[in-house]
């Protein structure tokens, strides 16, 4: 059988690590980025700086402030995790089609024309540069024959590791490392362990298959099998690149307002942004969402889904501008609009043409597609709708 | 009632007829099927209220009368009779079957309740060979749309002009046309769009020969041939002009032999992407090559052939299942395609055979818009 060479890769304190991507201030700092900074929550990354001071992921945010004063607490910005992770995964998919997306900041990969290790390893390399070209982050990538072996891999050299286990290093390293770090041993499997007087994983293979399933029940055997290294899953790859679920625009504006033609060139003005976004992603959407909210705090969405996938401006912007009309009763101040679509669809490399098409249709198509192009030369600017100014006064 | 005749009659009457039947929420008795005899003939008749199937038979007929018989019922019990020569009678609504050895017998309900056949037609009047007629459809059939937003698709035209008779199917992305010549020089500039579905059933029961006989007024169509007479209601929607989409004086042209090239577009089909269907023909000096890609399982797959082709190099994208189509339905041993450019329609042809066309659009990138039809 041809060997495999399956790679993990786990992006270093991600969350933390695209906070301070994107805030400079924050480079060189404790960081810790958490689900509500204010409220009781847990630190779900820190970044390397507050490791010393011994934060871990999972811990209560108190306990964190306490062994670490001064940290910079953040609250996490999903979408912007989601953004990069998607982009990740797309650098990965240069290399190989055969890529599984594990979690937000973790990702299988296995190359499949590849015969050696060091080529294995001069790819991980080049993957590693490219994200940090792309992303100014570092992750680690384990290189093994399956993915039990490529996820510990990948944990052995953080941050910014590479490492490979060869079937001649399975031993050795399973002697010397705690059972803890074996895929599955959580806290409650770790304290089993100890009491069977399993320290390190090499432990574990004095017993039998049947001494583990009575022991632990059903995972017994995947305990006999771990232990030894062997793993045979298979990568569950789609194929596909990450989904986009939605893609939408919104705008504050700089003194709230209740002028009616300001407010629905702004809404024009996120329709024409939306709409060109999944042209450029290549995506078309069946619901359109409209999110407004209202002097002082209040804010409400609306959304309409339609028959069939849009990504025409028009259609946006005309379903936008009636939800939003909808829903507001002319006198209250508005402080935000936002305008989303979701339930996307890809619109493919190619579409099968017609013999026998709607000029109507056609000579908007062309609009937006002459639109899009002067656009693409000299920016979002050049072109706008009347409306669009009137909003600003113009 | 009482007639003879062999397990044959009963076997052609039915299932010349079955697809006709109704649903019961128009009209419950047309869920069935009425059988009658007068005459020295038996007939068999099935009806949606929109298209209307008889077939009649000769038979030895002892009392006339007429039943109807529950279609299910009907179509298992003839399907599985032995051959041999049927008596079938029946007194008011009790039926009696017999077959050799097999004795059956069921309820039916009284004939006088089926409606009536379709009321007679009056209009432009035409014969055709029940042969050609056939061709014709099965030439056209599969180029109609079933697309819920376009009625006028889901047919086929037949247009008397210019000398000709055509018959012209199309969905819109690919268009297929016969044309016969018409030697009846009264009938000139008339049209009818008959649906797909009464063409698939001439398709399926027009008798293997003779002449058909078709009357069609503005309304409606009414095919007899034979045993068969077929009654339906036309399509009044307005078909698409299609003559100003077929494609004249080709710039390059391709003569492909059309087995292997059948044979290659469906084994690159496998490894094509089902969404979109696409394939990609290759075409350069004295080769094609067909290629497609399917992403889901990281499929690929590649093959060429020999042509006759000394046009510029072309790449063109075609859905592969519009490919498979014309060139299973042709028999010449040769096809030709006629091209213009990558984003054109192109035209396929047997070889040697001028009264069969095949007009197919490419695909394209979602954002090129196509000039052509400005």
């Amino acid at each position: 059988m041809k060997e495999r060479f399956v790679s993990h890769l786990d992006m270093d304190a991600f969350f933390a690590s695209v906070e301070q991507m994107s805030n400079p201030h924050l480079i060189g700092k404790p960081v810790i980025v958490s689900g509500d900074p204010d409220g009781r929550s847990v630190v779900s990354t820190c970044s390397y700086e507050a490791r010393p001071y011994g934060v871990r992921s999972g811990m209560p945010l108190r306990e964190a402030l306490r062994k670490c004063p001064g940290v910079i607490v953040i609250q996490g910005n999903p979408e912007k995790y989601i953004h990069i992770s998607a982009g990740i995964l797309q650098i990965l998919q240069q290399y190989t089609p055969f890529v599984e997306p594990f979690s937000i900041d973790e990702a299988f990969y296995e190359l499949w024309d590849v015969d050696s290790w060091e080529e294995a390893g001069r790819i991980a390399q080049t993957i590693k540069k490219e994200i940090g070209q792309a992303f100014h982050l570092t992750g680690s990538i384990g290189i093994a024959k399956n993915k039990l072996l490529a996820k510990l891999a990948s944990d052995l050299e953080k941050p910014d590791g590479l490492t490979m286990i060869r079937e001649t290093d399975i031993d050795p390293l399973f002697q010397r490392l705690p059972i803890r770090d074996l895929w599955g041993v959580g806290e409650k499997a770790e304290a089993a362990m100890h009491r069977i007087g399993v320290k390190t994983i090499w432990d574990l293979r004095q017993y039998t298959e049947q001494k583990l399933q009575e022991y632990f029940g059903a995972v017994g055997m995947y305990f006999y099998h771990a232990c030894r290294g062997w793993d045979d899953t298979p990568l569950v790859y789609t194929f596909q690149e990450t989904e986009m679920k939605s893609m939408g625009n919104e705008y504050t504006l700089f003194r709230d307002s209740r002028r009616r033609e300001q407010l629905l060139g702004i809404l024009r003005f996120l329709a024409q942004k939306v709409s060109r976004r999944l042209r450029k992603a290549k995506r078309k959407g069946k619901t359109i969402t409209v999110k407004i909210r209202f002097e002082p705090f209040q804010t409400i969405t609306r959304a309409r889904t339609l028959p069939m996938e849009y990504d025409s401006e028009e259609i946006i912007y005309r379903e936008a501008q009636e939800l939003f009309l909808k829903n507001w009763d002319g006198v209250r101040k508005i402080r935000l609009l936002g305008v989303s679509v979701s339930h996307l669809r890809k619109t493919g490399d190619w579409v099968q043409s017609h013999l026998l098409d709607d000029p109507a249709t056609l000579h908007k198509d062309r609009l937006t597609l002459a639109k899009d192009r002067i656009q693409d030369v000299y920016g979002e600017s050049i072109l706008t709708w009347g409306s669009i100014l009137a909003s600003k006064g113009v | 009632m009482k007639f003879r005749c062999p397990r044959e009659v009963w076997v052609r009457g039915i299932s010349a007829v079955q697809n006709a039947v109704g649903s019961p929420i128009s009209n419950p008795i047309v869920e069935n099927i009425l059988v009658s005899c007068e005459n020295q003939k038996v007939s068999f008749f099935a009806t949606n209220l929109t298209l209307a199937i008889r077939c009649e038979r000769d038979a030895d007929v002892e009392e006339e009368g007429s039943i109807v018989l529950p279609t299910k019922v009907i179509i298992g019990l003839v399907r599985d009779l032995p051959p041999g020569e049927v008596t079938f009678e029946c007194s008011e609504t009790d039926v009696v079957i017999r077959c050799g050895r097999f004795f059956g017998k069921m309820k039916g309900q009284l004939g006088e309740q089926f409606p009536p056949f379709m009321p007679s037609i009056e209009g432009k009047t035409w014969s055709i060979p029940a042969e050609m007629l056939r061709s014709a459809i099965r030439r056209t059939i599969f180029a109609t749309s079933a697309e819920k937003s376009r009625f006028e698709l889901d047919g086929i035209k037949i247009d008397f002009r210019e000398g000709k008779t055509f018959f012209v199917a199309t969905d819109g992305r690919r268009l297929a046309q016969v044309a016969y010549d018409n030697p009846d020089s009264s009938i000139n500039s008339f049209g009818c769009l008959v649906p797909t579905k009464t063409m698939a059933e001439l398709l399926n029961s027009l008798p293997e020969e003779g002449e058909a006989r078709i009357v069609a007024s503005e309304r409606r169509v009414l095919v007899s041939c034979g045993d068969l007479t077929v009654a339906s209601n036309l399509l009044t929607d307005k078909f698409p002009p299609y003559e100003k989409i077929i494609p004249k004086d080709a710039q390059f042209t391709a003569i492909i032999p059309r087995e292997p090239f059948l044979d290659m577009v469906k084994r690159v089909s496998d490894l094509c992407d089902l969404e979109t269907s696409l394939v990609v023909l290759e075409l350069d000096k004295g080769s094609l090559k067909v290629h497609g890609e399917r992403a889901e399982v990281g499929g690929r797959g590649e093959e060429d052939l020999e042509v006759e082709y000394s046009g510029d190099p072309m790449e063109l994208r075609y859905n592969y299942r519009f490919l498979i189509d014309i060139l299973r339905v042709l028999d010449t041993e040769k096809v030709v395609i006629e091209l213009w450019d990558e984003s054109r329609p192109g035209l396929i042809r047997g070889l040697g055979m001028d009264n069969y066309l095949y007009v197919i659009m490419p695909m394209r990138r979602p954002e090129e818009v196509d000039v052509e039809s400005e």
